[in-house]
């Protein structure tokens, strides 16, 4: 057992990072005062798409998600309203919320009561569940609906597909919106887009040092940017920042935590609503420093044939040129459909791939979420775990949701985690401080 | 039970019952190869063209463990779970390859264990759009049909002429005109056969050589065209919903006072609905017709196509109640639900929703049921 005690200290770009969360909150509120474009739907990838058309907002299917996760009382009202509504339990999470709050009436309202009317719904359909959330809301609310299609395969033809895709839903937001496409925009969110993600993987590599510079905990606040705003470039600039600081933490050997007798990785999705389950492990020490959860959300990454996650290279570090409009379209689908392994079909996971990360992040021993709720991001769950069980990884699985608490099990959960870290040969350290933020 | 003339549907029946020992006898008569499919909107016409028997992977509605440590019980559909209980117990053994067109993320999982699990000279993903109502949809679709045609090309070492696909065309084209008129002898009141026996006419022509299948059909064709109709006037029901290919528990429908005139499901007419029209560019009129046909709701958006063309069939079936029937965790079709069920009631079509494991638990849906059909029957007579 590592019982080095490290050195933490306050990331200082952190409050950027909550400025930046709180900008595009309130951004949401006022782009329709602004005369900027308000863009309904799970919209968390091709953000450049809809820069095109200068600064947007996007108030996904109803701005009110995190905070009725966080509030047990009103997430039983939202999702007993979808239940009620027929919507029943096994179909995902997050959406029966988003369906909750539309039959609540709370799509379209601000926080200050008054109605934002979105101009489209445009749903990058990752899953079939937001394909058909898209649907409902549109018909519901009367708001015009375009899919965006994203293909679960990687192949000239998917590509081909996908890039004419977006070429159509240019033409077609012109035509709902009566507005002009401009491409020089585009091109730079494009770039920006890029970089966010690029940048993202490379924060997240640097956490294969011991001691870990960031945790999963940070690291799940941390990308919240990243997945709202990476086309933009004071989001580029805050990843910038963050790339240095962890940089120079990893140079002095400034840790997340005060400890590490154990590294831990959180693969999936945790529960959104009991993020503590991040912290239980301190009192022991041990530390969750990673996990594709985050690393994914929205990281570019290569893969290998050994399996090895490397952060992706940028288009002109590979000599592409982005100076087009069909250019920039083609380095969006070469991004999404090459680079992130969240899209990919279970099918194309290579098999060594878990195990690779863990030896590659120096961990002791993995924590699942069997979540019945998502079918998308926790496709190929269980070969995962059977590999990291057949690679004698220590491992804990645990059932539960991202966003229904019902079927989460926290005392059960968190004291299932203490016997796994005891059996990790960890004990509870006498003296345990926290960690910062 | 209601059913019309066990005898003329045997050949269906013992097909279906001995799927895997049809299979094994089709490949040492022919000396061709056989590839089990995922999901209907895989081509068969193209599978068919390379002289390949395309045959429908389908589990068997029991009980079982051995998918557990790849497939959680608590999250995967109980159909897609069987599927791969049958490969991993080897009962597909036949197999000299499998393809996947993808639909639902259930099946492509069990997909993805299938290749890993069960290792084949042989195996192809085929990406089908969810968005088929775009207009990039044929042309992506084309592709990848394009892609698979030579894939099978490469593994057989034949090349698949336009002639080849022409006859698959035309025998796929045909056995979809004598299925149809199979189902237009369900209009009839009382229909002329059960639901069942249309279930298990449907399930055999996923199973078997399809020229094969059309001769028998037009042989029962012709019997039930005698005049004679053995089934007795009941509720006219319809069933629809996730995929099911438990023909007993329609058997049981039935039996408990009910004809199945109609379904929408996809070992039903989903199957079979819509023929090819022929153009010269034989890939995009295969394409043409997988995205016109009746959809899975996994390719049902933006526009709802499903919900109108279900209602239509109640209409056209003079259909009076209905029945949803639900894998346990399907979530596209537990999403279809709410709108199919206000479309329902728009039509003063009273329904029920039976949520489906393996095993099936008979005694709980015969309740409702049962209650729903009594409750018609007091109504109508
Ligand atoms: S949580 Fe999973 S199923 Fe739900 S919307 Fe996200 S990817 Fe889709
Ligand atoms: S029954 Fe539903 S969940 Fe299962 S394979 Fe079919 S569509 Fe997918």
């Amino acid at each position: 057992m590592n019982k080095t005690k490290y050195k933490t200290a306050l990331l200082d770009c952190w409050p950027m990072m909550k400025e930046l969360r709180r900008d595009h909150f309130k951004h949401t509120w006022k782009a329709g005062e602004k005369g900027d474009l308000v863009v309904m739907g799970i919209f968390e990838w091709f953000l450049a798409l809809c820069a095109g058309f200068g600064d947007y907002a996007n108030p996904s299917y109803g701005p009110y998600y995190t905070g009725i996760l966080r509030d047990k009382e009103k997430a039983l009202t939202c999702f007993n309203t979808a239940e009620s509504k027929g919507f029943k339990r096994d179909i995902c999470a997050s959406m029966r919320c988003h369906l909750g709050q539309l039959y609540m009436g709370l799509t379209e309202k601000s926080p200050k009561g008054d109605t934002v009317k979105p101009d489209f719904i445009l749903q990058p359909a990752a899953c079939y569940a937001m394909s058909k959330t898209g649907q409902i809301v549109s018909e519901e609310l009367g708001i015009p609906y375009l899919n965006l299609e994203f293909p679960t395969k990687d192949s000239g033809n998917t590509r081909a597909y996908l890039t004419t895709e977006m070429q159509e839903a240019i033409e077609w937001m012109e035509k709902k919106t009566d507005r002009k496409f401009n491409d020089e925009l585009f091109i730079n969110a494009v770039q920006n887009e890029w970089e966010c993600m690029v940048l993202w993987a490379r924060i997240c590599e640097m956490t294969k040092t011991i001691p870990s510079p960031l945790d999963y905990r940070q690291m799940w606040s941390l990308r919240i940017p990243n997945i709202t705003s990476r086309h933009k470039r004071e989001t580029v600039t805050l990843y910038r920042i963050l790339f240095d600081e962890v940089k120079e933490r990893v140079a002095k050997g400034i840790s997340a935590t005060p400890y590490e007798t154990a590294r831990l990785f959180h693969q999936f999705l945790p529960p959104f609503y009991a993020l503590n389950i991040f912290k239980e492990p301190w009192k022991y020490g041990a530390s969750f420093i990673g996990g594709d959860g985050a690393f994914t959300s929205m990281g570019a990454w290569m893969i290998h044939e050994d399996g090895t996650w490397e952060a992706a290279k940028m288009p002109h570090e590979r000599g592409v040129n982005i100076s087009t409009r069909e250019a920039a379209l083609e380095a969006l689908a070469d991004l999404y459909l090459g680079y992130l392994p969240a899209s990919r079909c279970t099918l194309t996971v290579n098999q060594k791939e878990a195990a690779k990360m863990i030896h590659d992040w120096h961990v002791d021993g993995v924590v699942l979420m069997i979540d019945r709720g998502c079918k998308t991001l926790s496709a190929g769950q269980e070969e995962q775990i059977v590999e990291l069980k057949d690679a004698g990884i220590p491992t804990m699985v645990y059932e539960g949701s991202h966003a229904d608490f019902r079927d989460y099990n926290e005392i059960a959960t968190l004291n299932r985690l203490d016997f796994f870290l005891e059996s990790l040969g960890l004990k509870e350290l006498d003296e345990f401080k926290e960690g910062q933020q | 039970m209601n059913i019309s003339r066990p005898k003329i549907f045997r050949p269906f029946r013992e097909i279906v019952t001995d799927r895997h020992e049809y299979a094994k006898k089709w490949k040492a008569k022919t000396g061709g190869k056989v590839i089990g499919y995922f999901c209907t909107y895989v081509p068969e016409e193209i599978i068919c063209a390379a002289n390949i028997l395309p045959v429908r992977i389908i589990g068997n509605n029991e009980p079982q463990t051995i998918t557990d440590r790849l497939c959680s019980r608590n999250k995967w559909c109980p159909f897609s779970r069987n599927c791969l209980a049958e490969g991993l117990l080897g009962n597909y053994d036949y197999l000299d390859g499998v393809v996947l067109g993808a639909s639902c993320f259930h099946t492509q999982e069990v997909f993805a264990a299938w290749v890993k699990h069960i290792p084949l000279s042989f195996w192809h993903y085929l990406f089908i759009p969810g968005s088929l109502q775009s207009t990039s949809a044929d042309t992506c679709l084309v592709g990848e049909f394009e892609e698979f045609k030579s894939s099978l090309e490469t593994w057989t070492g034949a090349s698949i002429t336009t002639e080849a696909l022409d006859r698959a065309i035309e025998t796929y084209n045909k056995n979809r005109q004598l299925m149809k008129a199979l189902y237009e002898l369900r209009k009839y009141e009382p229909p002329m056969l059960a639901g069942s026996e249309a279930m298990q006419t449907v399930l055999a022509s996923q199973l078997m050589d399809k020229s094969e299948h059309n001769n028998i059909l037009k042989e029962v064709l012709a019997q039930l065209s005698d005049g004679k109709n053995n089934v007795e006037p009941a509720i006219r029901l319809m069933v629809l919903g996730s995929e099911n290919n438990d023909i007993d528990l329609l058997r049981a429908i039935e039996s408990w006072g009910a004809n199945i005139v109609i379904d929408d499901h996809c070992v039903g007419s989903r199957y079979f609905w819509g023929e090819i029209t022929p153009h010269e560019d034989r890939l995009r009129a295969i394409a043409k017709r997988y995205i016109e046909r009746p959809p899975c709701p996994t390719k049902d958006f933006p526009l709802r196509r499903r919900l109108p063309h279900i209602l239509g069939l109640i209409k056209e079936f003079k259909v009076q109640t209905a029945v949803i029937i639900l894998q346990k965790f399907c979530e596209p079709h537990q999403y279809d639900l709410p709108a199919i069920e206000s479309g329902l009631q728009e039509l003063h079509i009273p329904s029920v929703v039976i949520e489906i494991d393996a095993p099936i638990s008979m005694a709980q849906i015969r309740t409702r049921v049962e209650s729903l059909i009594d409750m018609l029957r007091v109504d109508t007579y």
